[in-house]
Order: structure tokens, then sequence, then C-alpha cells
């Protein structure tokens, strides 16, 4: 064989073996491949709370007019109200559950249940859109209020409904539908007395 | 008079006359420029609402379990087709997103405990159903007028995207996991209890029935 064969022959070896190494390296996934995989999960949902704001969008109180900014120069202004309906599912994480957290007495056929602390399981904002419950203005030269800015209103509507602490205003519900709801499962299971705690 | 229209002719149609167009052309320009920029509302990412109070409509108890989670975004798009004054086509496209944070849940009223003689738990589980909730819906488009008057509501584009996200995710394989899970779930809650979970398939329980 000659040597510019043997050349050819070595870096056609040396190029598939490096193209192989490359292609069977594992990928590692991004964050959009892992948030829409399978999760597994333990969350017990005991309270739903549904909670409606109107969202008032004014043109007037956010926009400021900059002499050096012809984009600033809007003649007319724009307003819209947008109720939303927001629900927030209250509940625990089981697996947070553990042999301390319950305590069972033979005797009396009894159960003693520590809870771990409440969290968010679920929230959401309604999806469908009643157009006959959505008021808008635009005057001057304004564009209508369309879909886009009442989309991105519902969604600020949102992000707001969920900066807001309600466990402080329904902790109490939240904690009677937890007892409620564990001591029935815990019954259906055989045991009379139960007891739970925070 | 006329003499001096026709003064004012021959000066227009003079040399300077073309500095003259130039710069009307240019007063022009600038007056499109300025009023399509004062009249445009294509950002509508500066938008910010008004401090108003969240009123709760409602606590209800629930006594659901959720074993399996996945947040999916996908989307659809419309086309249309504008003609000014009849004849001049312009073509406007928009998108409608949707992320929805979709899971499989059980209701553990409908879940049946049966303690055999050997202090086992027989449990008859329910399948886990299909829940889907929304976290973000944006809308974008190239026209936001055109689209206000077309699209009287974005619900059926919506509508799609949910049944889009639906198919991907509700599988018979995800609702096999999430039976899975389910069961790992309360075979835990059981153990914890001092129980061994057996679990029943619903077909032979209703048969036992």
């Amino acid at each position: 064989m000659n040597i510019e064969l043997k050349k050819y022959l070595y870096t056609s070896i040396f190029s598939s073996l490096l193209l192989l190494i490359v292609g069977c390296k594992d990928a590692t996934p991004d964050a959009n491949t892992l948030l829409s995989q399978i999760q597994q999960e333990a969350d017990i949902v005991t309270t739903e709370l549904t909670i409606r704001k109107i969202a008032i969008y004014d043109s007037n109180q956010h926009e400021h007019i900059s002499l050096t900014d012809p984009s600033t120069w809007k003649y007319g202004e724009r307003k819209c109200i947008v109720p939303v309906e927001v629900t927030i599912k209250y509940g625990y994480d089981l697996r947070e559950m553990t042999m301390e957290s319950i305590k069972i007495d033979d005797e009396s056929k009894g159960v003693e249940i520590t809870l771990p602390e409440a969290k968010v399981i679920d929230s959401s904002y309604n999806t469908y859109v009643d157009p006959s419950t959505i008021t808008s203005i635009s005057t001057g030269l304004r564009d209508e209020i369309g879909h886009e800015t009442i989309e991105a209103v519902r969604q600020k509507a949102y992000d707001e409904v969920m900066k807001e602490d309600f466990e402080q205003i329904v902790g109490k519900e939240i904690r009677y539908n937890a007892e409620t709801v564990l001591a029935s499962l815990v019954r259906g299971m055989g045991f009379k007395d139960v007891r739970i705690n925070d | 008079m006329q003499e001096r229209l026709k003064q004012i002719l021959n000066w227009i149609l003079k040399g300077s006359s073309l500095i003259v167009l130039l710069l009307i052309i240019c007063c022009l320009s600038l007056t499109i420029i300025i009023l399509k920029k004062c009249a445009g509302d294509s950002n509508s990412d500066n938008i910010s609402i008004e401090n108003t109070p969240s009123a709760i409509i409602s606590i209800l108890p629930k006594n659901e379990i959720y074993v399996a989670t996945a947040v999916i975004e996908d989307y659809t798009s419309k086309q249309a087709t504008e003609y000014h004054l009849g004849f001049f086509p312009e073509e406007h496209s928009c998108v409608q997103v949707l992320r929805q944070k979709v899971s499989y849940k059980v209701n553990l009223a409908d879940v049946k405990y049966n303690l055999t003689e050997d202090g086992k738990m027989e449990v008859t589980m329910p399948e886990p159903v299909y829940t889907a909730s929304t976290q973000a819906s944006p809308f974008i488009s190239d026209n936001e007028e055109f689209w206000s008057h077309e699209l009287t509501s974005t619900n059926s584009m919506k509508r799609k995207v949910e049944m889009q996200i639906r198919e991907r995710f509700d599988t018979r394989e995800n609702k096999d996991k999430a039976r899975i899970y389910a069961e790992e779930a309360i075979s835990h809650i059981l153990s914890q209890l001092g129980y061994e979970a057996i679990f029943i398939p619903k077909t032979i329980e209703s048969k036992k029935e």
C-alpha cells in the first residue's frame, strides 16, 4: 500500500472513531426537555381556593412621554378591565411524611399524624375568556385593545395573585380540610381514633 | 394675478424646484414615520396593571392525590389576508401559545381498602384521571388591531392547543406510569401505618361484586 493511501485510511479510521465517541456521548437534556417529561409526585390536595381578580390596565398610568424617544409620543390612551379567575390548590407532600410523622397505638386502634408544612400543589388561571366580560376603550391614534394585550393583562393579574400569601387568610380552613381528609382516609383503613398535629 | 401665477410657475420649474420636491418628500416621510410610532402599540411587554384587591370566591375541600406531573407548552397559528382598498393584499399571522401543567390524579374517596385475615391491606384504586391547568396563554400577532376584528375570541385556538397537549401527554404509557406512581404513594402511606398493600385490579373487584 502506498503512503498516500495509508494516510487516507488512518485519517478515515480516526475520524470515524471520533464521530462514534462524540455521537455516543449522552446529551444533557435542556430545561424544556426536563419540564415536558413526566415527573413522579405524591401530593395530596386538601383545599382548593378560587380567587377573582379584576385586572385594570390604563396606559395613562404607565406611559410617560419622552422628548428624545419618538416611540413614546402616543396620541390617545388605552384602557381595559379584564376579570381573571385564579385557582390555587393547597396540600401536602406525602414523601415528607416519615415514620416519625405517624404514631400508632395498637391498643386503642388510634393514630396520631404530624402534618408537614402545607404548600401550593397547583395553581392556574382560567384558560377561556368570555369576551362579554371584558371592557376596553382606545382613543386618539391608539390601536384597539386586542387579544395580545388582554392575554398580557391576564398573565400579569395571575402573577400578582401568586405573589400574595393566602395561607395567612385561609390557613385554618386548609388545616381543617387536611384533618378531615386524612381522618376519613385513615378511618377507611380500620383505625378508630385519629389525631392530627401540626 | 395671472402674471404672478406665471412667475411662481416659472420659479418652480427652475432648477431649485428639485430641492423643494426632495424637501417635501422628506417632510412627508418623516410625518408618516412619526405618526406610525405614535399610533403603534406593538409592545405589550411593558404592560402593568393597577393594584386591585383579590377576592376569595370559594374555599373547597378536596380529596385528591397528584401522582404524576409535567409542564407542556404548545401552540397553534392562523393566517389571514387583509385587502386594502379591495385590491392590495396584506398577509397577517398570529400564534396562540398555551403552557399547561398536566397531571394525573386519583380521588382518594374512590379508593377502597379491605383488611385481610393475614394482616395485609387489599386496595382497589380507580384509574388515574388526566387534568390540566393553564400557567400561561400568550397571544402573538403581527397586527393586534386586525386580529381583534378577525377573531372575536381566541377560545377555539386555545381549545385546539389543549387537545394537542392532551394527545402528547395523555398516552397509555404515561397512564401506566401514573398508575404505578399512585400505587407507590398509597403503599407509602400504608407502610407508615404498618400495612402491606396489595393492589387489586378494578376488573377482578367488579367480578367479585
